[in-house]
């Protein structure tokens, strides 16, 4: 049995203050080992991007513990989480939040640059993998949502993160579309120790998870490991 | 709005500024133009005054069309004393039994002249000001057997508001000139050496003032006279009338600029508006929501800010412009002060501010109603196009530079529009610094080349009696003087193509050190005369010319041909040699030039000091030489001087807020719709480990860049408008071109890069504060 990746035990977000205070994750724990495909399921409002951003350090949490590769991640100064998602973390959002005025290659550059060194040579490399060498010059402008999904993909895995956090990354995308770029998630962890968190309201794409935690309101109401995860290219939704 | 409040807090604020000023200085300009006239009419100003002249003329003039009454009086320069004090007093004659027809005074403190007190003085208001006078107090004329006056009253004149001895003069020390009022038939009765006769013509109100000009010019040139002055180039009243020109240039010129800058940043604030409400003007058009109800709507918010922006602008306008009035008509002793408010000005003030805020929505508010409810609906703006920026196809090795770098540079092409609002920010904030900041560096360089290059004596020495050798060796030998020179001076006046020039005549030994001279040969020529450069212009005359140059206190007319012009800020002076100009007069007829030179009224002696032995203690003991009639301070009028720039540098420093203000409301604007429109993407930057120092650097690189990009046509045009204004100022008295120091520009840019990097900053920490998992939240579906 790998080690632990994440363990969230008792995490739980706020917002607001008074009489408007909304509970967006209530109790929430579980433990997630190194190299598991996770979906996380459920409705609008269930919580799930909220857990995605706890786990991101995009923000800090009301209460709980949340631990990322052995560190403490609830209680770090603004200092430790830029680090941390400079080290740790790669993202993949929806609308995909490509620089317009960036190439793709200089999109996934950007931020290569700011994780290590020969950010070009990488940048080709995973540019590659997600299938785009021959687009590396084109603007987002120029490139069809797949691709710029791709894109945004390669930005994620540029520096090699034990984490990659993916905000529904098909949502804007046709079928077709939308599970070659799961097909390309599931290779771009495969073989290796990296961890993949995939918020969805889509349970189709839940069967290709090794494991499904399921929210409502907040609460984890489901944490199953799904021995047999389907091909992405088996998906229908 | 109250999402962007501090942004539209800045726009009204600009728009504010640009009425108000609008407001304050056009009605500030108005009102003084209103108490001059006021003033001119109350007390009948003279809107022709003639030196000279043969008998007949003030009878011939008095029977042209338009003329409703003529004055003849006689006028004086005398040494007098004041308590201790030595000065020249200007002894100017008036009916004794009643004001004249014109030029009357109005006397603010005791009386006027009474019939039967012979030797009574109503004193102008600067000498009483200067030398803390009221009636009862005496001066003495110390010419001649010398007389003592005794001031019977305190009067403002029209001719005096602002105390010019003359064109040639229009700085005279307060505490070397004064001007007195005293009975006419004592000043007819000098010699004419020493007094000169002036008629002074009063047109009817409906006469056509240029029509009585010509006739009266005309008439008067052919009876002799030596000198000509229209109302307008009267030496008080055309430096008075450039200061309100002034004033009416800068009512139209910055609140424009203002208005302009407020325009951009409606605009480019509304633009952001409409972008980020993309969504909801795609639901409103589908439920049925006309364009034209769309357009109305986001007017509204240009209208509105214009109108807030406007009416607050024309009452704090209406207050300040009170005030400016006021504390003008005070800071010059106008007697008359009009301050109204008129309703033209509240409302061509509003409409610039309307205007202003409606002409600026109008390109956000077609824009709103064009998208199409389907694409508004989707939310997001589709995604710009990108490509290189011009800098990196220009040089193509800044594809090199790190993509950090590149970003920022292409970060500056986003959006065209708003970056060129950035842009003209600055431009506009420069021009509005540079053109006052030009003007006073022009007045400063002005005046330290006329006292510290042009007249370079440290004392002007004048004599009770003949000019003697012995007299000249004992001045010289007075310890702390490390030189003497005999100067000689004449008021002067030479006509050609029938236009008159007042002038003086000077003249200064062949290797004088008291003048520095500005022609080309760098020095006084062996034969004729220089002369202001003016001239040309004035007179249409060039250099060999010979000029005919009536002295009209000697009635002798001698003739010079000009060698040379030279370059000096103040005047139109005529410079010769010494014996030049004894010979001249020996040409003309005269007997003894050398014993008319000697007189005391013609030279004096400048003197330089030994900078080691204190000024004052010199000046004292010249005072005591025996036949030693007063000492003249040249540092004294430089001193005063001094003192009236520090309204100029307070003029700037305002004008220097001003165009911060504009400078960081324009900036602060385009960056903060800058920052709004890529949250999402410095969100994604910082979630993906970019620090915020690093985005913020960005973001000021790329401001920085466009200030700069800013500063060079901004200080092309500020220093273009400087000059213009510089042009304005220009007349017989002041020689004004545009001197600016490259310290005010360096200033003026550093200040720009100051307000940018200031206006950045709620901007960078705004990216600090950037809520990236809101961000994310908002935008999961």
């Amino acid at each position: 049995m790998s080690e632990p990746a994440v363990v969230a035990e008792g995490l739980t977000k706020i917002y607001g203050e008074g009489d408007t205070t909304t509970t967006a994750l209530d109790d929430v724990s579980f433990s997630i080992n190194q190299g598991e495909f996770v979906v996380l399921l459920g409705p609008s409002g269930s919580g799930k991007t909220t857990l995605l951003n706890q786990i991101g350090a995009l923000e800090g949490a009301t209460s709980g513990s949340l631990v990322v590769n052995g560190s403490e991640i609830a209680g770090m100064s603004d200092k430790e989480r830029t680090e941390y998602r400079r080290s740790t973390v790669g993202f993949v959002f929806q609308f995909y939040n490509l620089v317009p005025t960036l190439t793709a290659h200089e999109n996934v550059a950007l931020i290569a640059e700011i994780t290590g060194d020969e950010p070009d040579a990488r940048s080709d490399l995973v540019l590659g993998k997600v299938g785009l060498e021959d687009r590396s010059g084109h603007f987002p402008a120029q490139m069809s949502g797949g691709q710029q999904q791709r894109v945004a993909i390669a930005r994620g895995i540029v520096k090699d993160p034990p984490l990659l956090l993916c905000d529904e990354p098909t949502g804007a995308l046709d079928l077709e579309t939308g599970r070659s770029i799961l097909e390309l998630l599931k290779s771009t962890a495969a073989g290796t120790d990296r961890t993949v968190f995939l918020v969805t309201h889509n349970s189709t794409i839940a069967e290709m998870a090794d494991r499904v935690i399921r929210l409502r309101d907040g609460k984890v109401v489901g944490d199953d490991l799904n021995p047999n995860p389907s091909l992405p290219v088996e998906l229908r939704w | 709005m109250r999402r962007q409040r501090w942004q539209f807090l800045a726009v009204g604020v600009t728009v504010v500024i640009g009425v108000m000023m609008f407001a304050a200085t056009y009605d500030s300009y108005l009102n003084l133009t209103a108490s001059y006239e006021q003033t001119y009419e109350r007390l009948a100003f003279a809107d022709m005054t003639i030196t000279g002249g043969d008998e007949t003329l003030p009878e011939t003039i008095e029977a042209l069309p338009g003329v409703q009454a003529v004055t003849v009086r006689h006028t004086a320069d005398l040494p007098i004393t004041i308590g201790d004090d030595t000065l020249r007093g200007r002894m100017i004659g008036t009916p004794a039994t009643d004001q004249p027809d014109v030029n009357k005074i109005d006397v603010e403190t005791g009386s006027y002249l009474s019939a039967d007190g012979e030797f009574e003085a109503v004193a102008e208001v600067h000498v009483a000001r200067t030398f803390d006078l009221s009636p009862g107090d005496t001066f003495n004329i110390i010419v001649g057997p010398g007389q003592e006056f005794e001031i019977v009253g305190i009067a403002a004149s029209a001719e005096y508001i602002w105390p010019a001895a003359s064109t040639q003069e229009i700085f005279p020390a307060p505490e070397q000139f004064g001007v007195f009022f005293v009975d006419e038939n004592l000043v007819a009765q000098l010699p004419p050496s020493v007094s000169v006769r002036e008629t002074l013509v009063l047109y009817h109100d409906d006469a056509t003032t240029e029509d009585v000009d010509a006739a009266v010019h005309d008439t008067a040139t052919a009876a002799g006279a030596t000198s000509i002055l229209t109302q307008a180039d009267q030496p008080s009243n055309s430096t008075l009338q450039l200061d309100v020109e002034g004033f009416g240039e800068m009512a139209i010129a910055f609140p424009i600029l203002f208005l302009t800058a407020a325009g951009m940043a409606v605009y480019v604030l509304l633009t952001r508006i409409v972008f980020s409400q993309r969504s909801i003007i795609g639901t409103l058009r589908a439920s049925g929501m006309s364009a034209r109800e769309l357009r109305r709507h986001y007017l509204s918010f240009g209208l509105w800010i214009g109108t807030i922006g406007a009416v607050v602008g024309v009452l704090l306008g209406a207050v300040s412009g009170a005030l400016m009035t006021r504390m003008y008509t005070g800071f010059l002793d106008i007697p008359d002060t009009v301050i109204v408010i008129r309703p033209s000005t509240i409302i061509v003030g509003l409409l610039f501010g309307v205007i202003v805020g409606t002409l600026s929505a109008l390109v956000p508010a077609r824009a709103a109603y064009k998208i199409e409810p389907a694409e508004a609906m989707r939310g997001a703006a589709p995604l710009m196009s990108g490509g290189k920026s011009l800098l990196e196809k220009i040089i193509p090795p800044l594809s090199r530079l790190s993509v950090r770098t590149r970003m920022t540079l292409r970060g500056m092409g986003r959006s065209k529009r708003r970056s060129l609002a950035t842009v003209l920010g600055v431009v506009l904030a420069l021009v509005l610094v540079l053109a006052s900041g030009g003007m006073i560096d022009s007045i400063v360089n002005m005046i330290q080349k006329q006292f510290e290059v042009v007249n370079v004596q440290d004392a002007s020495v004048i004599a009770s009696e003949p000019v003697s050798t012995d007299l000249f060796a004992e001045i010289d030998a007075t310890t702390g003087v490390t030189r003497a020179e005999p100067v000689a001076g004449f008021s002067a006046s030479t006509t050609a193509n029938g236009e008159t020039l007042a002038t003086t005549l000077q003249g200064f030994e062949a290797g004088t050190q008291m003048h520095g001279w500005t022609n080309p040969a760098g020095s006084l020529p062996s034969s004729g005369m220089l002369a202001g450069a003016g001239i040309a212009d004035k007179l249409g005359v060039s250099i060999g010319d010979r000029l005919a140059i009536d002295l009209p206190t000697h009635d002798i007319s001698i003739e010079l041909e000009i060698v040379e012009f030279v370059d000096e800020p103040l005047g139109i002076p005529l410079y010769a040699r010494y014996d030049v100009i004894t010979e001249a007069l020996r040409d003309a007829g005269i007997a003894d030039p050398e014993a008319l030179m000697a007189e005391p009224t013609v030279t004096t002696a400048m003197t330089l000091f030994d900078p080691a032995i204190e000024r004052t203690a010199t000046i004292d003991r010249l005072e005591d030489v025996n036949g030693v009639l007063a000492v003249q301070d040249a540092r004294s009028l430089y001193n005063t001087v001094q003192q009236f720039l520090g309204l100029f540098y307070a003029f700037t420093g305002i004008m220097l807020l001003f165009g911060a203000v504009m400078a960081f409301s324009l900036m602060f604007n385009t960056i903060s719709v800058n920052i709004a429109e890529r949250s999402t993407e410095f969100a994604t930057l910082k979630a993906s480990g970019m620090s915020d120092r690093t985005i913020g650097w960005m973001i000021v690189g790329e401001n920085l860049f466009l200030t700069l990009l800013g500063i060079v046509p901004g200080v092309i045009l500020g220093v273009w408008m400087a000059g213009l204004f510089m042009g304005l100022f220009s007349n017989d008295s002041f020689n004004m071109s545009l001197m600016m120091s490259p310290w005010t520009v360096a200033v003026a840019a550093a200040s720009m890069i100051a307000v940018a990097l200031l206006s950045l900053i709620p901007g960078v920490r705004s990216v600090k504060k950037l809520d990236i998992g809101a961000v994310v939240r908002e935008q999961a579906v």
